[in-house]
């Protein structure tokens, strides 16, 4: 019995896998066919390894192994392939694509869908696919894939969908493409291998949307960022400037002024008790100018005396001073130029209008510290 | 050198008070036009010859005109045109029939007044007829040389605008000009009173208040203003600036200047620093002086390149650059 089992097992085996094989190889009644003989072959191998003692326990056995090692997996798996149709009996699968974008239209930051959807009346297994090709885009990138299967009976037949989807991520606006695409697939009815192609897909990308849940968040965060980004600098410069100020009150006091370096100079280059008064003259004027030069920035070097006096009028907007200068520089220009000897009274007179001048300056400035 | 220059500026301020007589007198006809008519005067005083350059309607033959009468001197306006010979301008000789012998016919020239007009629109020799007797103060005529009154002045103008038909005057030639003044238009107020006076259907007529003689004794009274060592060296320092501006710092010129001014140049800013002082009632030169009179002077004395052409700088801005960066003593 137990070499019974063990070749009925290993008839099972036998059976199963020749039917295994008629359905890979799509030519189911041959291989049938070819199991059936080795189902036999090995049977009268196995009972003549086993020494079967008569005929009729030889039949009996022969006929129990036949049931239990052909007929009993045949019911199990044989059945589909038994009744499928011969090669020569079915037709092509029909297979209709379709491809689409979920819309004509998707924003920058949002994701495009584009559906390739494959449909064909018979079982998923009766269509083999290729692996697609990845689409060939224009100003998008894919950012996922996914494929999904559908079976189901639409008209009274059998009907099996096949779908690959792709979200698409756009680069930026405009108009973007998914160019046409092949699909492959074999017919493993028929053998045949079949392609189709998809038509190109254009869909536009608009600006970007507001992010309803964070842009009010946002919002406030980057204000709330820049209100204190300015406040910091806001203090930094306060600081900065009350700093600039102390330093400056500080050269100021440690800096002799301007006008008290002129006073200096004027008691020492200008001479009131000169002989060579044509020069004190000439030495005061050129003082005054340079004064004036750096505390109202007059251009003195190339314009003459009338028109320092109008510059100083409209630079230093101090009328009652205008006159003193007036009268300092135009009493230099006579004995500059107009050969005279020079008279020691109008030199004294011009060097305390100068000094009166600067030293008012100078009092003023004191007095604006 | 001890100048005792009380006495000259009491002898300016007696010398000039007719300057004071002549503007008003001019004042009766020519409204505004004051830069004009006390440029023409600096001619008049400082013997030196005016160039006028501006549109028509101007008044720049009325403001000579003018100036004749009151100054109550010969006056002569000749249009120069493109057919006009020097023997329509010095004068020629006539053969006279009677007594078988040449007289001289003296030209349009011999005039103490000349007003060229649109000295442009003659030919080459004719400017140079002109232009000969300006400088030498003589006529040669046949064989006989003629000596052109005193005070002689010649104010040539040329139209700026139509260029059509017209014979430049050479750098050369434009040099012996004294001063060359562009004149502008009136103002508004100018311009009313103009309106109103032309409309009125007269004009005021003009009295002579100096003579000739006076003209000539002003001038010399003009060549004793004093100039100072300092003015003189600052006019050199402009003069020189216009041809070495990189030594006086003016490095941005050198491009622009092709020929700075000549030594005459010198000589008229001089004589008419001493006529602008003179108008003045003072009797010494300041480098105001020099500067208020610099411009007219040395204008047409400067021949730019074609990069300043190009970069539309003229020649007065590089006179107004040397001016104004030169040091005043």
């Amino acid at each position: 019995m137990t070499f019974f089992r063990q070749g009925c097992l290993l008839q099972a085996d036998v059976t199963g896998r020749c039917l295994q094989m008629s359905k890979d190889c799509h030519c189911g009644f041959l291989c049938l066919k070819t199991a059936v003989e080795l189902i036999a072959m090995n049977m009268f191998a196995f009972l003549i390894r086993h020494g079967v003692a008569n005929d009729h326990q030889c039949c009996k056995r022969m006929t129990k192994l036949l049931f239990l090692s052909v007929i009993l997996p045949l019911a199990v798996y044989g059945q589909p392939v038994l009744l499928a149709p011969a090669d020569s009996l079915r037709a092509p699968v029909q297979v209709t694509m379709t491809s689409s974008a979920a819309g004509a239209e998707v924003a920058l930051n949002r994701l495009a869908g584009y559906t390739i959807k494959l449909k064909w009346q018979g079982r998923l297994s009766d269509i083999e696919f290729d692996p697609p090709e990845s689409p060939q885009l224009s100003n998008f990138k894919i950012a996922g894939s996914s494929s999904s299967n559908w079976v189901g009976v639409e008209n009274g037949q059998p009907t099996s969908i096949k779908t690959f989807e792709y979200s698409l991520r756009p680069e930026g606006l405009g108009m973007g493409y998914v160019e046409g695409m092949r699909v492959s697939y074999l017919d493993r009815a028929t053998g045949e291998k079949h392609s189709l192609y998809t038509t190109r897909v254009g869909i536009k990308v608009s600006d970007p949307l507001s992010e309803p849940d964070d842009a009010p968040l946002g919002l406030a965060l980057t204000l709330g960022l820049l209100f204190c980004a300015a406040l910091v600098v806001l203090v930094f410069q306060l600081e900065a400037r009350a700093k600039k100020k102390e330093a400056a009150r500080r050269a100021a006091l440690a800096v002799k002024p301007l006008e008290g370096e002129f006073l200096e100079e004027l008691k020492n280059t200008v001479n009131i008790n000169t002989t060579e008064l044509k020069e004190a003259f000439a030495a005061l004027a050129k003082l005054l100018r340079q004064y004036l030069q750096r505390r109202y920035e007059i251009p003195v070097q190339g314009i003459s005396t009338p028109e320092v006096v109008a510059a100083f009028r409209r630079v230093a907007n101090a009328d009652e001073q205008a006159p003193l200068i007036e009268e300092v520089l135009q009493t230099c220009d006579l004995f500059k130029f107009s050969g005279e000897a020079g008279e020691p009274a109008r030199l004294a007179r011009v060097y305390a209008l100068t000094e009166n001048f600067l030293q008012m300056n100078l009092n003023r400035r004191h007095d604006a510290r | 050198m001890h100048v005792d220059i009380q006495a000259i500026n009491e002898k300016i301020r007696r010398e000039s008070a007719f300057v004071e007589r002549i503007n008003r007198e001019v004042a009766k006809v020519i409204v505004g036009q004051k830069y004009m008519i006390e440029r023409l005067l600096v001619g008049l005083l400082s013997n030196g010859h005016v160039l006028l350059e501006g549109v028509p309607g101007l008044a720049k033959t009325l403001a000579v005109k003018t100036l004749s009468a009151a100054v109550q001197t010969k006056f002569q306006r000749i249009q120069f045109t493109p057919d006009l010979l020097p023997a329509d301008l010095i004068g020629t000789l006539i053969y006279d029939q009677r007594n078988g012998q040449f007289t001289t016919k003296k030209g349009p020239i011999f005039a103490n007044l000349i007003l060229a007009d649109e000295i442009n629109r003659s030919p080459a020799k004719v400017q140079s007829a002109l232009l000969e007797a300006m400088m030498e103060r003589q006529v040669t005529i046949g064989e006989n040389t003629f000596k052109l009154d005193d005070p002689f002045l010649v104010l040539a103008t040329q139209n700026p605008i139509e260029q059509e038909g017209t014979y430049p005057l050479p750098e050369a030639q434009v040099d012996r000009f004294m001063l060359k003044l562009s004149i502008g238009y009136p103002n508004k107020d100018e311009e009313l009173e103009i309106m109103r006076r032309m409309t009125r259907g007269h004009l005021e007529s003009v009295n002579p208040v100096v003579t000739p003689a006076d003209i000539v004794k002003a001038r010399n009274v003009v060549s004793e203003v004093y100039m100072d060592e300092k003015v003189e060296r600052y006019i050199i320092d402009i003069v020189f600036a216009t041809r070495e501006p990189k030594k006086y710092g003016l490095d941005e010129l050198e491009d622009l200047i092709s020929y700075g001014a000549s030594p005459r140049a010198s000589i008229f800013l001089a004589q008419a620093a001493k006529a602008h002082a003179f108008l003045r009632g003072r009797g010494y030169v300041t480098p105001e002086d020099v500067r208020a009179i610099g411009l007219d002077v040395l204008r047409h004395r400067i021949i730019i390149t074609y990069e300043a052409e190009a970069e539309e700088k003229t020649s007065e801005y590089v006179v107004g650059q040397v001016l104004s960066r030169i040091e005043v003593p």
